[in-house]
């Protein structure tokens, strides 16, 4: 009777153990992998709801002193349909060690993707990004099929200020 | 007479605004400017000694490249540029890399660091510093690596990319800068003079 209790007493205490373990994990982004036509299909069917694209690597100095201000706005604009979306353009062979170790390491709480597109060369999807874009990073692109909103901008954000209002000129 | 200024008005700012929607920099086709930098590999002139397009007596081309010591893609075609440089001399037609990137906000892309770097890499080719970043701006360059194709008379034929690939090797199906180069010699026009990549930012001053 004892030892049956002893057992079923350890045995709550690791199921519980796992069950917080793995909520912890779950808490931390998983860093997605995604192709140009499964980003395409995204950024084509926004509904009503504004996307803010933003194309960064953790190799880009510039994207990674911006990146608070993009999750500032998704904190404070999340119940106003903004969505933020990182598209990681890092070698996908890294998405583990590079991507994910950063997501982590930083907490990164938005959207994390990262673009593995075998079939298409650069100079393929850039273009279909935006006609201008040159492919320098980082940019954001800020979507709202519903609203025919279609806007980009390269370089990076000084401030959230000055991202904010960007976003507050193509939102209601 | 209230109409006609408002006429003139909206002519004014419709005007205004094709202006605005000119593109900054180089087309293809443009005659590129000369320039007089200052040398960071040992060719040429030598160390600290300034290039300029007259160092080059009979050239039949080069092949301007915006690049610096940082940025992962310009690091990731290094040895494709001194390759290049090797191909095309026997042709006259030559790299020269041009680093547009300010000091203050990336301090591994100052003209010391350059030198450490051509040094190291044995760079067969210019390396030189924009420091008031005037030719990056006239050229209209965006980002590292980011390649003009000249012929002899200094006119734009190429702009973009080096190949189609940043991880080399196999992976590279399109020499870009290559085939064009090709058509340029033969005296075709060129089949796809512009291309696209993802590259670093150039650091502006600010």
């Amino acid at each position: 009777m004892k030892t049956t209790l002893l057992i079923l007493l350890v045995s709550s205490i690791s199921f519980l153990a796992f069950q917080i373990d793995n909520q912890a994990t779950s808490a931390k982004k998983k860093v997605a992998p995604i192709t140009f036509s499964e980003l395409q299909e995204r950024l084509g069917n926004t509904g009503d709801e504004l996307i803010v694209c933003n194309f960064w690597a953790t190799w880009c100095k510039p994207c990674i002193e911006e990146m608070p201000y993009f999750e500032e706005l998704q904190k404070k604009y999340a119940d106003k349909k903004v969505k933020v979306l990182f598209v990681s353009l890092d070698r996908p062979s890294t998405r583990t060690s590079r991507v994910q170790k950063f997501v982590n390491d930083k907490g990164v709480e938005s959207e994390v993707v990262l673009l593995d597109e075998p079939n298409l060369s650069q100079d393929d999807w850039i273009p279909l990004i935006d006609k201008n874009w040159e492919g320098d990073i980082p940019a954001t692109l800020y979507v709202n099929t519903l609203e025919n909103i279609r806007v980009f901008h390269t370089g990076s954000y000084e401030s959230f200020d000055e991202l904010e209002t960007k976003v507050k000129s193509l939102i209601k | 007479m209230r109409s006609l200024t408002t006429c003139l008005l909206i002519c004014m700012i419709t005007l205004l605004s094709f202006k605005t929607d000119t593109t900054i920099g180089y087309e293809v086709g443009d005659k590129a400017m000369d320039f007089e930098l200052v040398n960071a590999s040992s060719t040429i002139n030598g160390i600290d000694k300034t290039v300029s397009f007259n160092d080059y007596k009979n050239a039949k081309g080069f092949i301007i490249i915006f690049t610096c010591n940082h940025c992962p893609f310009s690091k990731a075609y290094e040895e494709r540029i001194i390759a290049l440089q090797k191909k095309y001399e026997k042709k006259d037609i030559h790299v020269i890399a041009i680093n547009p990137n300010d000091k203050e906000r990336q301090p591994s892309d100052s003209y010391d660091n350059m030198k450490i770097r051509a040094k190291e890499k044995g760079f067969n080719f210019a390396y030189l510093y924009d420091e008031t970043q005037d030719i990056a701006k006239a050229y209209g360059a965006r980002k590292t690596p980011h390649v003009y194709l000249l012929d002899s008379k200094k006119q734009v034929k190429y702009i973009g990319a080096i190949d189609d690939n940043t991880e080399g090797g196999n992976s590279v199906k399109k020499k870009y800068v290559e085939n064009a180069i090709a058509e340029m010699l033969a005296g075709k026009s060129i089949t796809k003079p512009t291309s696209k990549a993802i590259g670093c930012t150039i650091k502006w001053k600010q």
